[in-house]
Formats: structure tokens, sequence, C-alpha cells
């Protein structure tokens, strides 16, 4: 199956393509993820009755809509998405748009290096979570870090679930009933995280990609560093130059993006910093290559 | 402009882009004969070849060509409107 996903790729878009063997050259591990992956959702898809060549079409859309949106960013420094609402009203409500959306972007992260790289960091992060049992996830989008947590998280565990778009809601509920049937651990509010008032504070919440999609991210951190507990840990990931359909927030470097986590009353205590392309940083800067960035967070001390 | 001094042109945004300048181009070339052309560089080629010819291409124009010969033909289809509305028609 993972030579017929290539090779649609492939039939569509040559360079991605290849830019995607070679990344399995580099990183074998990611080809088995691959694999895995594939064996977590065909169940989902056959229920849903979506193909696996939906599935790439999804992905290849996804690649069409950032080739685009990099276009447009590198002709006007800007990305092209006008605000949080428009992105919520053409994208985050609207079914058919949202699973490509989702679908695409879950596939991406067996596909794209520091996709990958950002999913390996979240997976090495929630190996020590013995004892923790309060978990907060922040847009659970496509359901595939919600499913690596519970994979993780005891069974005594109650994990909060936080969307704002019902049509990602669906999805993950219905993603966890094939893979965690019967399990109870979950239950999801559908509301935009500013209103959302939580009925304790948190031993761990993970959200990632979501920082970019805000147009005030240090109050949104600010809001989670206050949901946090004196020990507990938060993982979130973000990215820099990174032009999307519904990317609300530029930061410009990572250096930025530290400096807005440090303002929420958040310390890093691990990350990784994850180009696009494995390129120098001349190389990096002078194409305002997207960057991802995920961490580990704690609350700051003294505050 | 001539078809020879225009693949020359594209040639040297190529070489430039992708920092590499041992790379050869004919009409037959596609990315893949490339080591470094993917996307991204893709991208970064067409922004390069809208600023040296005074073009611009539509989102839709994006998409893959099948080789270097197709590209050319795209940008000489571009710069014929634009040089016959300045009087500039190449013979």
């Amino acid at each position: 199956m993972i030579d017929h996903i290539l090779e649609r790729i492939g039939k569509q878009v040559p360079t991605q393509k290849k830019k995607i063997e070679g990344f399995f050259d580099e990183i074998p591990q990611a080809r088995a993820g691959l694999a895995e992956f594939l064996n977590l959702y065909l169940p989902f898809m056959r229920k849903e009755e979506i193909s696996i060549d939906t599935v790439v079409d999804s992905y290849l859309e996804l690649v069409r809509q950032m080739l685009h949106s990099r276009l447009e960013f590198m002709r006007t420094g800007r990305y092209p998405a006008h605000s949080q609402k428009a992105a919520l009203d053409e994208i985050y409500r609207n079914k058919s748009t949202m699973q490509q959306y989702m679908l695409g972007l879950a596939l991406s992260y067996f596909l794209w290096r520091h996709q990958f790289l950002l999913l390996t960091f979240y997976r090495d992060g929630i190996r020590s979570l013995a004892g923790r049992q309060r978990f907060l996830e922040v847009g659970c989008g496509h359901g595939l870090l919600l499913v690596e947590l519970m994979g993780r998280a005891s069974g005594k565990s109650k994990i909060d679930v936080v969307d704002i778009s019902s049509q990602s809601i669906e999805m993950t509920a219905n993603l966890l009933k094939t893979s965690f049937a019967d399990d109870r651990r979950c239950e999801f509010f559908h509301c935009d995280i500013f209103d959302f008032q939580a009925a304790e504070q948190y031993d761990f919440i993970s959200m990632g990609e979501v920082l970019e999609h805000v147009e005030r991210p240090k109050e949104l951190l600010a809001k989670l560093a206050g949901l946090l507990a004196p020990d507990g840990r938060m993982f979130v990931t973000t990215c820099a130059n990174c032009p999307a359909v519904d990317h609300v927030y530029q930061f410009e470097d990572i250096q930025q993006i530290q400096g807005v986590i440090a303002e929420a009353g958040l310390e890093v205590v691990a990350d990784i910093v994850a180009p696009s392309e494995k390129k120098d940083l001349h190389y990096l800067m002078k194409n305002k290559v997207d960057i991802s960035y995920a961490a580990m967070l704690k609350r700051r001390t003294g505050k | 402009m001539t078809p020879d001094k225009l693949q020359d042109r594209l040639t040297a945004i190529v070489r430039d882009i992708l920092d590499d300048q041992t790379i050869l181009l004919n009409r037959e070339t596609t990315a893949d004969d490339i080591e470094d052309w993917d996307s991204l560089a893709h991208i970064n080629i067409i922004l390069a070849v809208e600023k040296e010819f005074n073009i611009r291409f539509d989102l839709e124009e994006l998409k893959p060509m099948e080789n270097v010969g197709e590209l050319l033909d795209v940008i000489q289809g571009k710069m014929a409107p634009a040089a016959e509305a300045l009087g500039e028609l190449a013979p």
C-alpha cells in the first residue's frame, strides 16, 4: 500500500515523491511509522467509507494549497489567511473541507521529515506520564496525537478534549471508536478554548498545531498556563514562516515563538526545531523556509 | 528573445536558486533529473523567473510541468503579450 501511495503522489507531483523517498532513505522508521498509521486508520476509513486514494488525494490537495499559500507569502511577505473567523467559517465548519484537510494533514506526519520529527518528539515526551491522570488536549484535529496519548495514559485517566471544529471532534471520536472501543476516558468539548471552563487543573496539556491558527497566541498560552498543575507539563507545536490557508499568526523565527512562551509564564523543558528542508541556516533564512517547533513546557518557577 | 537565450537565462536562475553552477538544462530535463529540485525549490524558481522576465504565474500554473521545455514555453507565452504591448515583439 505504501508503494501505491508513493506512486499516486508521484504521478501528480513528482517532486513530492522524490522528497518523500529521500526522507524514507534518511529515516527508515518513518516508512515503518506510515505502515503503523495505516493499520490504525484503515478500520476507521473502512467504517467511514474513505478509500486510501481519497486520503492520498486529500494530501495532494493539502500540498497544492500549501504551495499556493507559499507563493503568495513569498510575493507579499504575509500569510494569505485574513482572520481566525474567516478560517472558522471557510474551513473548520465545512465538513468535507475539514475532513479532507485533516486526512491530508494526518498523512503528512509520515511523509514530511519535520512532521515526523515532531511526532517522534511527542512520543518520547509522553513516555513518562506515570502517575499523571488529568489530561487536556486542545485542538484534536485528525486525532493522531490523542490516539498516541490514549495509548500511554493509564486506565484511570480523564482526558478532556477541546476543539472549535465540530467536524474535528466527530472525526476524532469516530477514530477512537475503532481504535479504543468502549473506552470512556475522553470527554469532548466543542468550543473556543478561550471560552472553555475547566473544572480542575491538568497534569498534562497537549496542543499540536494550534498557536499559528489564533490571533492571540500569547493569551492562549497564558490561559493554558493557568490550567496547568504546578508540576504539570504542556506539549506545544507551532511553526515559523509556514503559510497555509488557515494560518493566521505569523511567527518569523523560533526566537519569537520562545519569546511568546516566556511572556505567557511558561518555561521550556525540552524542545526541537525542525525545518521542512534539510538545508543550512543561510538557505533557510534566504528562502523563508517553513520551520516547525515543538516544546515540552512547564509553568515558570515563581509565577 | 531566442529560445537558446531564454534557456540560458533559465539555467542561470536554476543554478542560483539551487546553488549549483554545474547544472545543465535542456528541454527534456525534468525536476527528477536535478537532485535538489523539489517542491520548495520549484516555488523559488518560479518566483525568480517572475522577477527576471517581469511576468506573473497564475496559481493553477504552479502544477508540476512535464519538463523544462514546457516551462520555457509557458515563459515564452507570457513574455510575448508583454513584449507586444511594448512594441518590442521579437522577429
